[in-house]
């Protein structure tokens, strides 16, 4: 199958169609219908998985019949397809639901009249397009003559990338007669792209300066520069240890920071290493230059646990959790198996952690590993590298009741063999590591859509697929087509992190106001408002060190040590990426109360406050203020509340407390 | 903390997603409106109408014993002694004549005569997830829109913005907790806003960062509170923006909170009592909520993780959490009932679903929303009723079962809430607390 995007065969699309989208577009069939759809969502699937479900589905499946799932329902079982659409009484379901029907479901009992008639209309609405062709009892089958819907628009090969960006969301906004809001004007872009690629707003001064800028390509040169600002790097690492590691508090942190992990990441994104290499040297752990020894943390924190391991890969690869695969096929996203999981597992279980003297390891083993794994009907496999990305790889098995040796000349690096410190991990000549990483890092689709999905999120506020690891076939893109061309162009541009996020924040989506158009609220997945993203940890508190004047010297910031500073806000900040943001209690307490927010808010030689409150004149000084803080002009009503509030304080106090208002509200807490 | 426009309905954003923003004015007389119009209709839902005056008479609060994981019925409320689907265990008689529960709630049985036991609720969900949404929110999702929590309707229909006490709280010790975990990470207010969203305390039940600076006087910490609300509200009312209505909203508890902070702490309650409720987390919360309760806090959920999911070793796992269950409903009850309290305070105690009437290969129970129990004391509900029963096994509800719906129309109807109010939600379809007049159990209801 070729597809109608692409002049020559486009391999995503084909793998995609026919590894993924299978089920999914089998229920699109009959969700395009409506009607029947909701029939099934709400009253026949309830119906069956009470009346049926407890010797068809789950555990038990008897007579080979599982009713756990439409599509399993579609294939039947021992006895043939347990519907045939739109022909209720050819169908096997329906005919034993029938009084006197032979055999007689469910067992004991007959069902009321009402709901042998649901189950009737229902099949009667289901219509055979997608229905007879190609079912059988294979999973497999179901593919082979689902086609893809048609490409919205097909972009010209000379277009400049953010102007498909553009086009691709100026389609979704019309489908969804939806109005985008206007440009959100040079001052919010310049707050905006700093946030997002140093990490911290503009200073007051800097973003002066910036705004006398003239020149159609002034925002371009901007992004270049704080591309190639040495913060930028350093900003993706501490984006990418969360996204990668997770928040796991300070002594993990720690830890990390001694084993060299951030250096490594930093170093990865300042030399801009294609994303798909960083992804191989982490699964593979094996640095090739001392610099790199960080590389090495990423398994070695999860202590030789080979599930956890693969868990923490799953997301980066493929784009999903395969978590839920663990004890059975993913109940939900069927085309995630229980073998995708132990495969994985697999590729990492004869790994574990050892010392040297260049730091951390992952000694790897010639031999064992060979597992295999139980489902729920206790049904017994092997765990072989099979990988959810459609990959295999193969390997010999060793024949029941041999005994594997474990052979020196079974490795590149062996093992010690006494008591001898090691050296150099052990690496034998077939590495499990190196065949996965082989397997899922190169030619893999998969990859660059869950990159692409994963730095739209970061910088447009939420995922084209939403949450961003869920890109599984109950989670469709917002923009399929839009996604399907960004992660063609990454993979293209050989996995060009960089190139990525200037396409994306030179869009015009992400340069849109984020007040909205009118006064009706608008999809967020539509994208046609400016992206709004609550403060990170560490870009509130490095933001914090720059508006009110305590910038990082010698490793402290005003007086406390920068990582005690930056590790409190971590601690009530953690969150980063959380599909549903809610503000918490404790955040709010922390900004209210903590000593430690409140020294930064101080009047200290140089400081804000103190600039401030040398300000006589109270209006002056509230304007002062808000441009400082929010880095824009004062509106009257604003300046109004703002000497209302200081007319008879004390200078300092009431500007200090002035500035704790502007600082905790949304306005500076969120990028926008 | 009250500002003069900080009335339901009016302050803030009310939800956690822009196109679910509702339109705020509306929303408020459309409220007022239909509980005027309805208010007669509802009351004759009691069984003794002059109840209904009382009841909207006095403060009311509730208790959610939420049994995460779905307990079992069949060593709880509605034995099958006899049967293979009843499991090992006995069952004891109670003080209700003909009435028998499981051998491990004793203490339950000998206060039955206080006791509302539902056996034939029947909803159609069984996964964690889906199923701890449907009984918390009462029905089943239609989204986009996000149906505020039972929690969160009471926490805005029991309490006031001005209460010091938080409206609304979660006492959960167990940070993790699988599906639960999930559940919470979502948006518990829904379409009601965050303000009416839990507060959630839990494991050393101490709250970080609730003492005022020294060096800033309490008119002061209000003064500059009033003035960050005048920003946040600007920007929020500019951009619908979701995220900022959640932060304004958590600004807005801070000062109740600060206020009432030795609520929260353990050690201040008699050693005593501790000792009856104790020992472990769930005990420890449940004195809690009554503490709290006492003090003026209208809605405690006491939750704690999903130990209830007993897929493995479900004897074995019930014969440590049944007598703990029995031991805290007990004291609660007793306790609310001699501080003059069960009348105006309702106590439900449920999970999501019930467990399935046979034993997987596991030894365990699985999931089973088609027949199951709860029970419900206090406010509002009769005592000493046992409503509903399931056949010989516990494989089906026998007579008329009841759902989510009847659930929540019980519920609201016990604590004097009009259930069939809709939500005027603008251009937005039209909600009610309880859709479709779903009736009460009013077998339940005092």
């Amino acid at each position: 199958m070729s597809s109608p995007l692409a002049p020559e065969p486009c391999l995503i699309r084909e793998w995609i169609a026919r590894t993924l989208l299978p089920a999914a577009l089998l229920l699109a069939a009959f969700e395009a219908r409506g009607a029947e759809d909701s029939l099934w969502k709400d009253q026949v699937e309830p119906l069956v998985k009470h009346r049926c479900g407890e010797c068809h589905s789950g555990v038990k499946t008897k007579s080979g019949l599982d009713l756990g799932s439409f599509q399993s329902m579609l294939r039947g079982g021992d006895r043939g397809a347990a519907v045939v659409p739109g022909r209720p009484d050819d169908s096997l379901m329906f005919q034993v639901l029938a009084a006197g029907g032979d055999p007689h479901m469910p067992p004991k009992g007959q069902l009321p009249p009402e709901q042998v008639a649901l189950i009737r209309t229902w099949i009667s609405q289901l219509v055979s397009t997608a229905s007879t062709a190609g079912i059988s009892n294979g999973p497999t089958a179901l593919d082979s003559k689902s086609k893809p819907s048609k490409p919205v628009w097909v972009p010209p090969a000379a277009m400049a990338p953010s102007q498909v960006v553009d086009r691709f969301l100026e389609l979704g906004w019309n489908s969804r007669k939806v109005k985008p809001s206007r440009d959100a004007g040079d001052a919010a872009f310049l707050r905006r792209t700093h946030l997002d690629l140093v990490g911290r707003v503009p200073a007051p001064e800097e973003l002066e300066r910036r705004l006398k800028e003239r020149g159609p390509n002034r925002r371009q040169r901007w992004v270049d520069a704080l591309i190639a600002d040495p913060s930028h790097a350093r900003h993706l690492a501490e984006v990418f240890d969360v996204v990668l590691m997770g928040r796991r508090g300070a002594d993990l942190e720690e830890q990390r920071r001694r084993n060299h992990w951030f250096e490594y990441l930093e170093a990865s994104f300042r030399e801009n290493r294609p994303w798909n290499r960083t992804l191989h040297d982490l699964i593979v752990a094996r640095p090739q230059a001392p610099s790199d020894q960080g590389a090495v943390w990423f398994l070695y924190e999860r202590k030789g646990n080979p599930q956890s391991m693969a868990e923490a890969v799953a997301p980066h690869v493929f784009g999903v959790q395969i978590k839920c695969a663990q004890c059975h096929d993913h109940m939900v996203a069927r085309e995630i198996k229980q073998a995708h999981y132990w495969g994985m597992v697999a590729a990492f279980n004869r790994s574990k952690n050892v010392e040297t003297p260049a730091g951390p390891g992952l000694a790897e083993s010639a031999i064992g590993g060979f597992v295999s794994f139980a489902n729920l009907k206790k049904e017994s496999q092997l765990a072989a590298l099979t990988f959810f990305n459609g990959r295999r790889v193969d390997e010999p098995w060793p024949k029941e009741g041999e005994k594997e040796v474990d052979d020196v000349a079974k490795y590149l690096v062996a093992p010690p063999t006494g008591k001898e410190p090691v050296r150099e991990p052990a690496r034998p000549r077939f590495s499990r590591r190196e065949a996965l990483a082989e397997a899922v890092t190169q030619d893999n689709p998969l990859l660059a859509r869950a990159a692409v999905n994963r730095v739209w999120a970061l910088l447009m506020g939420r995922g084209l697929v939403h949450p961003v690891d869920l890109m599984d076939s109950k989670h469709p893109p917002s923009h399929p087509d839009l996604l399907d061309w960004l992660a063609r162009d990454f993979e293209s541009h050989g996995h060009d992190l960089r190139r990525l996020i200037r396409i994306l924040v030179l869009s015009q989506a992400y340069q849109l106001d984020s007040r909205p158009a009118g006064s009706r609220p608008v999809a967020p997945e539509a994208f046609a408002v400016g992206p709004e993203k609550p403060l990170s940890a560490e870009q509130l508190y490095r933001s914090l060190t720059v508006v009110t004047g305590n910038p990082v010297r010698d490793g402290t910031v005003a007086g406390r040590p920068e990582a005690e500073v930056r590790r409190a806000f971590v601690q009530q900040f953690p969150d980063l990426f959380a599909a549903e943001y809610n503000a918490s209690l404790q955040q709010a307490l922390f900004l209210s109360n903590s000593p430690l927010f409140d020294t930064l808010l101080k009047s200290e030689p140089g400081t804000l406050c103190a600039r401030l409150a040398a300000i006589t004149e109270p209006r002056k000084r509230v304007g002062e203020a808000i441009r400082a803080v929010f880095g824009r002009d004062a509106t009257g009503e604003e300046l109004a509340e703002g000497a209302r509030y200081l007319a008879g304080r004390e200078a300092v106090a009431g500007t200090r407390q002035l500035l704790w208002a502007l600082l905790t509200s949304p306005e500076f807490q969120t990028n926008h | 903390m009250a500002a003069p426009d900080s009335i339901p309905g009016l302050s803030g954003s009310l939800c956690g997603q822009p196109d679910h923003v509702i339109h705020r004015r509306k929303f408020l007389t459309g409220m007022a409106t239909a509980g005027a119009v309805s208010t007669a209709s509802w009351a004759g839902l009691f069984s003794v109408p002059a109840f209904a005056e009382t009841v909207k008479r006095k403060a009311k609060k509730c208790i959610l014993l939420w049994l995460c994981g779905a307990p079992s019925q069949f060593e709880t409320w509605d034995p099958k002694p006899g049967r293979t689907s009843g499991g090992p265990f006995r069952s004891i008689p109670t003080r209700i004549p003909g009435v028998h529960f499981g051998e491990l709630m004793p203490r339950v049985a000998g206060i039955t005569d206080k006791l509302a036991v539902v056996r034939s609720m029947k909803t159609n969900q069984s996964e964690h997830l889906q199923g701890i949404d449907l009984l918390n929110r009462g029905s089943a999702p239609r989204p986009p829109f996000i149906r505020p929590t039972l929690g969160s309707v009471l926490a805005q229909q029991l309490g006031h913005l001005e209460n010091p006490v938080p409206n609304f709280i979660l006492l959960d010790p167990c940070p993790e907790g699988n599906e639960f975990k999930e559940f919470k990470a979502g948006n518990w207010a829904g379409w009601l806003g965050a303000q009416y969203g839990p507060v959630r305390v839990g494991g050393d039940y101490r709250i970080e960062n609730v003492i005022r600076q020294i060096d800033l006087t309490t008119d002061d910490h209000e003064a500059r509170n009033a003035l960050r609300r005048f920003f946040g509200r600007k920007y929020e009312n500019e951009r619908k923006s979701a995220a900022a209505a959640s932060q304004n909203a958590v600004f807005e508890r801070v000062k109740g909170l600060m206020s009432c902070a030795h609520l929260f702490d353990m050690e201040r309650l008699p050693a005593r009592d501790r000792e009856r409720y104790g020992p472990g987390a769930f005990g420890m919360h449940a004195l809690q909520a009554r503490h709290l309760v006492e003090n003026g806090a209208p809605f405690v959920m006491v939750s704690n993780g999903m130990p209830w999911d007993s897929h493995v070793f479900h004897n074995e796992i019930y014969q440590m959490l049944v007598p703990e269950l029995d031991r805290v409903i007990f004291h609660l009850i007793q306790d609310l009932e001699e501080r003059g309290l069960l009348d105006d305070t309702l106590v439900v105690m449920m999970g999501e679903f019930g467990r399935t009437p046979w034993m997987n290969q596991a030894r365990g129970r699985d999931h089973y929303p088609n027949a199951w129990s709860l029970a419900l004391a206090g406010c509002g509900i009769r005592r000493g009723v046992v409503v509903g029963e399931t056949d010989a096994d516990g494989v089906d509800v026998v007579g008329t079962a009841f759902n989510e719906r009847n659930l929540f129309a019980t519920i609201f109807t016990a604590l004097g809430i009009d259930p069939y109010a809709a939500y005027d939600i603008g251009d937005l379809p039209s909600f009610h607390r309880v859709e479709e007049h779903a009736e009460p159990i009013r077998g339940v209801l005092a």
